[in-house]
């Protein structure tokens, strides 16, 4: 069992302790609709051939949904997840390869219907995420570990009653992270010695504030295939990370950045397959692409180089996904799903490294193929047999690999049980 | 040892019931289906409505499959909006039984709710069932049977079938194992021997109705099975029975019995009812009480349907009129207020 941190395991207890006494008031009472689910899966990961020690996956997912009125519903929810094997799928958009993780979600939402189809969320979230780099360390002193809080405000109006059943969605969200334990040497008084007092880099240089706002539109064909698109644009202010200037210095300017992502998604109904009768499957099929572009007005300074790189983490990227999902309805019940993703993210400014990490003149980027099997079985009591396994590959044209990893094969395994009620 | 071996049956009868199958689960989002509320409809046409709790998508999937019905009819899978938090959608059934499920768009939460249509018109009507199965049953060719055991004859279109299963259940039985989700075969099946393309087996039927289901030996696909419905009612000659529907929302249960039971009839009246919107309807007593025996040999009793509670569209009153070993019974479909 991981050695949680009491500043996080106290919240999370309370948190967990005032959902378990709402989960004791007998379901249909005031209108409650209790949502438990529980996963414990054991396995490994392979990052390169070489074989992680056995670990395991743990989750919990309390929600239990509160119908105040037949038009207003209160749902709190706490979600927790202590990550021992990191899956191919963590690793995508240079997801960093931490040992373990665990994170604790505690969040309160309110829905409110209103006429015409008009419906009114609004949420706020805090969730603290923990990380081990080896397995030595202390899970409160994780350099990484993060805090964030939120709000967000949303507007759905449908449109279920015209020819083609339609969504309309809008949104608004702020949040704020906080890494409690990062702190770049920089930024410290002896950091600030050495540069002679000039202006650092800055002292919480990950810690970042965000605006969000989002639109999106879904709608029901008529062949039954649903369809949307989604726009979310987000801007992030650092308020303690300087600005690099082209002579390696800093200036009292701040980090801001500007992204841009939209997504299509569709979503098909197949024909059954039918195996004489004895196999019976209903498959459906999802493509889903997604385009992002990110820009930002930090630039890097490489010392041993002496090269100046103009914003530095402007970059686009794209990923199509096909996730195929196949239920079994004979002669058992299963539920297979089966996803190839490929993820392509390209540097507007920055240049590939060779071994030596000498400068090339191509842009640097990467390219991730993944595959993705997730299998489902229930069983009796609400409980159903989980297995699923990964494999990536990423390949990129940065050679220079002496800090972070950018070409890897990761494989993952992991079978266990789940409890939903 | 013997300590041992009573832990391992434990464990293989633990490791038995967890293998049982059971609903797809999944997710943080959980459906309910409220209508339609009754198990046996009579409309081809019915509206399936719900509630979504949680939702993650504005849309949900409804699958309508037989259980057992006609080859051409697969299932029928739709795509559902949903409207705050709710969903409605008008389907058309197939005869026989089918399954009505209602998922998430990934499949990761479902429920299922069996749905007997009984007759496209109102009242009994006897439906042609089974059509790509090889079984059929030839008699009895009526819908109401007076004996019991039964005498069922059918006949095989597969040669090379030998052995056919069946099992016999009242109708109220089926609605209380479908809502523990237990699935069909789980019953325990007879076997009857198939003798040159026919077979016979006499079936013990219990008063009102009676689902006969048949399938070839080993074969539990839903094409393959045949369904008999039979509505028995005992039939005694002395004694006769009827009931109807009148005015002011009165049932009367009348009929002749003759010279049975010194001048007096015990009448009991059975209903299917609910305890409450969506339970499992059961069949209650609601009346059981000793009518007089005029001179002319008729008897009579009334009873007021606002003094029946959970009564509901399509139910039926079961009427069970006896005097010392003598007894007649009736079956009534209730078509509402």
């Amino acid at each position: 069992m991981p050695n949680i941190p009491k500043k996080t395991f106290l919240p999370a207890l309370f948190a967990s302790a005032v959902l378990a006494c709402a989960f004791s008031i007998p379901a249909g009472a005031a209108g409650l609709i209790p949502i438990f689910n529980a996963e414990i899966l054991g396995g490994s990961s392979f990052v390169n051939g070489a074989p992680g020690s056995f670990s395991g996956n743990l989750s919990i997912d309390m929600v239990p949904v509160f119908e105040l009125t037949d038009d207003f519903s209160f749902i709190p929810r706490y979600c927790g997840a202590y990550t021992g094997v990191k899956t191919a799928a963590d690793l995508q958009g240079a997801g960093a390869l931490y040992q373990q993780a665990q994170d604790h979600t505690i969040s309160f939402k309110f829905m409110h219907l209103l006429a015409d189809e008009l419906t009114i969320k609004y949420d706020f979230t805090y969730l603290t995420e923990l990380t081990l780099e080896s397995a030595s360390a202390d899970w409160a002193a994780g350099l990484y570990n993060n805090n964030r809080s939120g709000l967000n405000f949303e507007a759905e109006k449908g449109f279920a009653f015209a020819d083609l059943p339609c969504n309309l969605c809008a949104g608004y969200s702020f949040y704020s992270s906080v890494f409690p334990n990062y702190a770049s040497l920089a930024g410290t008084e002896y950091g600030r010695q050495l540069m002679g007092g000039n202006a650092g880099p800055g002292t919480k240089v990950f810690d970042y504030n965000a605006n969000e706002i989002s639109a999106s539109f879904d709608m029901l064909a008529w062949s039954g295939g649903i369809y949307k698109f989604s726009y979310v644009l987000t801007h992030s202010s650092y308020p303690d990370q300087n600005i690099v200037t082209p002579t390696g210095g800093f200036t009292q300017d701040k980090r801001a950045d500007l992204a841009h992502d939209a997504s299509l998604f569709a979503d098909y109904l197949l024909p059954d397959l039918s195996f004489g009768g004895d196999v019976v499957m209903a498959p459906s099929q999802r493509i889903i692409y997604e385009y992002g572009y990110a820009g930002s007005n930090q630039n890097y300074f490489d010392v041993p180089n002496l090269k100046y790189t103009p914003s530095f983490y402007n970059f686009s990227h794209q990923k199509l996904s096909f996730p195929f999902i196949l239920r079994l309805t004979k002669p058992f019940k299963l539920t297979v799903s089966a996803t190839y993703e490929y993820f392509f993210r390209e540097y507007e400014s920055r240049t590939a490294q060779d071994a030596l990490g000498n400068y090339t003149d191509q842009k640097l980027s990467t390219g991730i193929s993944s595959w993705l099997i997730d299998l489902r079985c229930p069983l009796a009591f609400n409980l159903s047999v989980a297995a699923s396994a990964g494999f990536s590959s990423a390949r990129s044209n940065m050679k220079y690999e002496k800090f972070y990893r950018y070409s890897y094969d990761a494989l993952d395994l992991l079978a266990g049980i789940r409890y939903e009620y | 040892m013997k300590r041992t071996a009573v832990l391992g049956i434990l464990g293989i009868a633990w490791t038995a019931a967890l293998l049982a199958p059971g609903p797809a689960q999944g997710g943080n989002t959980r459906i309910v289906i409220d209508k339609p509320v009754a198990e046996i409809v009579t409309g081809e046409s019915i509206s399936v409505e719900g509630a979504v709790f949680n939702p993650t998508d504005n849309y949900i999937r409804l699958r309508i499959e037989p259980f057992i019905g006609k080859k051409d009819f697969k299932a029928m899978d739709l795509t559902v909006p949903i409207i705050g938090r709710k969903f409605k959608k008008a389907v058309t059934l197939p005869s026989g039984i089918s399954i009505i499920t209602a998922s998430t768009l990934d499949n990761r939460w479902s429920v299922s709710k069996p749905i007997l249509l009984f007759s496209a018109k109102k009242g009994l009507v006897d439906q042609e069932w089974g059509r790509s199965s090889p079984i059929k049953f030839t008699e009895p060719a009526e819908m109401r049977s007076r004996r019991s055991p039964c005498a069922v004859r059918g006949r095989v279109t597969d040669r090379s079938l030998k052995t056919i299963e069946s099992v016999l259940i009242n109708l109220t039985d089926f609605q209380r194992l479908y809502s523990d989700r237990q699935e069909m075969p789980a019953l325990g099946f007879s076997k009857t021997e198939v003798k040159g393309s026919e077979f016979a087996l006499d079936a013990p039927l219990s008063d009102g109705i009676n689902l006969l289901i048949a399938r070839p030996e080993g074969k539990d696909a839903p094409e393959l099975t045949q369904t008999k419905v039979i509505v028995y009612e005992s039939s005694s000659p002395k004694i006769s029975v009827s009931g109807s529907f009148l005015k002011n929302n009165i049932f009367a249960a009348e009929g002749t019995a003759g010279d049975a039971g010194a001048g007096r009839v015990t009448v009991k009246i059975e209903a299917l009812v609910r305890e409450a919107e969506g339970s499992i309807p059961f069949l209650k007593v609601v009346v059981e009480k000793d009518a007089q025996v005029g001179q002319k040999g008729n008897y009579r009793l009334a009873l007021d349907l606002n003094e029946v509670k959970g009564l509901f569209e399509n139910s039926y009153f079961l009427i069970t009129v006896s005097a010392g070993k003598e007894k007649t019974s009736r079956l009534i479909v209730f078509e509402g207020f």
